[in-house]
């Protein structure tokens, strides 16, 4: 059955349809909520919050082929409340080492993307997830505009900003490490 | 391609590393509290009463009231309030210089002398001689 029939089939109620959802998008969205909030458990209170709100209000939903679309929204949502509640509680702090031993020529990527790790942890949850949005789960300016329920001029201003922001936050913390140029190809 | 194409690659591709989507752990326990939750019923959601464009219209204008600002421009206030009245009622009043403030007496020459007379006497005598002389007319 198709997703369409699947979205319909659980807003009436069918939680085996709904199971089946869940089946189809929780990996991608448990990479999201990691990414966007860069801690696992946050992460896992978050997708379990947004998964219940869908179920919740599932019927709702008047438009099944915007389930995508919406539910990812949900899982924003759920995580910028995480990060809000977090606030008001002590931050830990993962010390999991990031990348994997450097070895030989690929010492410049993993410093690179050491780099661009601790440059992601500084900028705002929210400028995260935009990015998350249109650089990992691929959504087009449009589709995020829909997914954040912001317009398309919003959207791409915002993305332009955080990434901006990202590029500042790495750029700070290059010369404390005197390991990175830009790289400028032809 | 320039450095800023090859910075978004580059952040492209460290996300997809980082990610590494995989199955949670917790998807059965997740599917038992949500078989554990009742849905909302569908015509308890506006959507399905109103067009989209009136319920999106009204939640896009909808703004969220700032507490905190209300609440701590009312402390503001207050402590401006009290500050007042505590200035206002600690200051000493000084003691009246001249007593109360009343009608003088009013100076007049005649035949070179300097008199001093009371005016509300004088007022009264006057009204007096008038009823005298209207009587007499």
């Amino acid at each position: 059955m198709d997703q369409r029939g699947l979205v319909e089939r659980a807003g009436r109620g069918d939680h085996d349809a709904f199971a089946s959802l869940v089946d189809a998008s929780l990996a991608r969205l448990e990479a999201v909520a990691r990414l966007i909030l860069r801690d696992p458990e946050l992460a896992r209170d978050a997708v379990q919050d947004a998964y219940i709100r869908a179920w919740r209000d599932l019927p709702g939903l008047r438009d099944p082929d915007r389930f995508d679309a919406w539910l990812h929204r949900l899982t924003v949502n759920a995580c910028l409340d995480a990060v809000r509640r977090r606030r008001r509680r002590p931050i830990e702090v993962d010390l999991s080492p990031i990348s994997p031993p450097v070895v030989g020529d690929e010492t410049g990527l993993i410093a690179d993307r050491d780099l661009i790790e601790r440059g992601f942890r500084r900028i705002r949850p929210d400028q995260r997830a935009i990015i998350v949005l249109h650089h990992y789960v691929g959504m087009s300016l449009s589709a995020v505009a829909e997914t954040l329920d912001i317009p398309q001029g919003t959207a791409q201003s915002r993305l332009h900003r955080a990434m901006a922001d990202l590029r500042a936050a790495i750029a700070a913390d290059e010369p404390a490490r005197g390991v990175i140029q830009p790289r400028v190809s032809a | 391609m320039n450095r800023y194409d090859v910075f978004e690659r580059d952040v492209t591709a460290w996300l997809d590393d980082a990610a590494s989507p995989r199955m949670p752990d917790f998807r059965d326990d997740l599917l038992q509290r949500t078989a554990a939750t009742r849905q909302r019923p569908a015509w308890s959601f506006p959507e399905r009463w109103l067009p989209m464009t009136a319920v999106t219209a009204g939640r896009r204008t909808i703004r969220t009231v700032p507490w905190k600002t209300v609440a701590l421009l009312a402390l503001l206030v207050l402590v401006l309030t009290a500050a007042a009245v505590f200035l206002a009622g600690s200051h000493p009043r000084p003691a009246p210089m001249l007593g109360r403030a009343a009608n003088g007496l009013v100076a007049y020459a005649a035949d070179g002398d300097i008199f001093a007379v009371d005016p509300v006497e004088i007022l009264e005598v006057l009204q007096h001689v008038l009823q005298v002389c209207i009587v007499y007319r």
